[in-house]
């Protein structure tokens, strides 16, 4: 055996080289693994933190909307249409099958939007105002459904790091 | 009018088809009679029916004019929108017309309203 050992020992520290080596590449995958999905949890809570504010400016819109509050309801609009249009292009990987309720959630928004700037300056019909509502409704409901789906990434991904 | 571009009516065409078959989500915006949808996150269409133009400060004073003008026939659009809003395509044809009833069809889902009560008239 010392024999052998002594022969040998240069075939034996190689093997025994490429088994460190080995568990060393084994363990910085890991590592840059588990790296790779604490960012990307990091993003999805931001995401979700970001929805969850536009979600709730959404709201609130209503609330001036249906008040005639023109002004205050124009400034929740742009402000949640720059929200929505930020989260897009900073996560839209993450957004996946959400992403087309999102940018219809812009769309419906930006005529929100529209329709305050028109009726701050030149009264609104009951017919326009009743569908300014309708569709502020509308993005409310696609708002909710893109936060509920990235909600549901953020607890599968809460689990796999579990 | 300007003639359609043979993408353009490709275009109107597909839509037309996807919505007859439900594959497209529309939404109301806050406007009447207009809708959008979106596609891989990237681009918007949104369809509409042109108001007509509100009559004359003249033709207001004075009432309706005689003979009685024939009513000027319905115009609609199409704008196609990138992320950020920018206006990519805005066409005005007839064809879009057939479209726009498609999907007030589907957003009204008249046609769920008619297979219940086709159902109940067949029981």
């Amino acid at each position: 055996m010392a024999e052998f050992l002594k022969e040998n020992w240069g075939n034996l520290a190689s093997v025994l080289g490429l088994g460190i080596s080995l568990c060393v590449l084994w363990v910085a995958k890991k590592a840059r693994d588990a790296a790779e999905e604490a960012r990307s949890f990091a993003r999805i809570k931001s995401l979700v933190e970001e929805l969850e504010d536009a979600n709730h400016k959404t709201q609130r819109a209503g609330v001036y909307l249906r008040d005639r509050k023109w002004e205050i309801a124009q400034l929740l609009t742009d402000e949640i249409l720059g929200a929505c249009r930020s989260s897009l292009a900073r996560w839209g990987d993450q957004l996946r099958d959400s992403k087309n309720n999102l940018l219809r959630a812009c769309t419906v928004l930006s005529s929100v939007g529209e329709s305050c700037r028109s009726a701050a300056t030149a009264p609104l019909a009951e017919d326009a105002w009743r569908q300014t509502m309708a569709a502020q409704l509308e993005a409310l409901q696609l708002v909710g459904s893109t936060l509920g789906e990235v909600r549901r990434a953020e607890e599968r991904s809460k689990n796999a790091n579990a | 009018m300007p003639t359609l571009d043979p993408k353009d009516t490709k275009l109107i065409d597909e839509l037309t088809k996807a919505t007859r078959s439900g594959r497209i989500k529309w939404s109301p915006t806050a406007k009447s009679d207009e809708f959008t949808a979106s596609f891989r996150g990237k681009f918007s269409v949104v369809v509409s029916e042109i108001e007509p133009p509100l009559p004359g400060i003249m033709e207001m004073a004075t009432g309706p004019l005689y003979p009685p003008r024939e009513p000027s026939p319905a115009r609609f659009r199409l704008r196609l929108l990138d992320v950020a809003g920018r206006l990519l395509l805005d066409i005005e044809d007839p064809s879009i017309g057939t479209l726009l009833e498609s999907v007030r069809r589907y957003a009204l889902q008249t046609d769920k309203a008619l297979d219940e009560i086709l159902e109940d008239l067949r029981s």
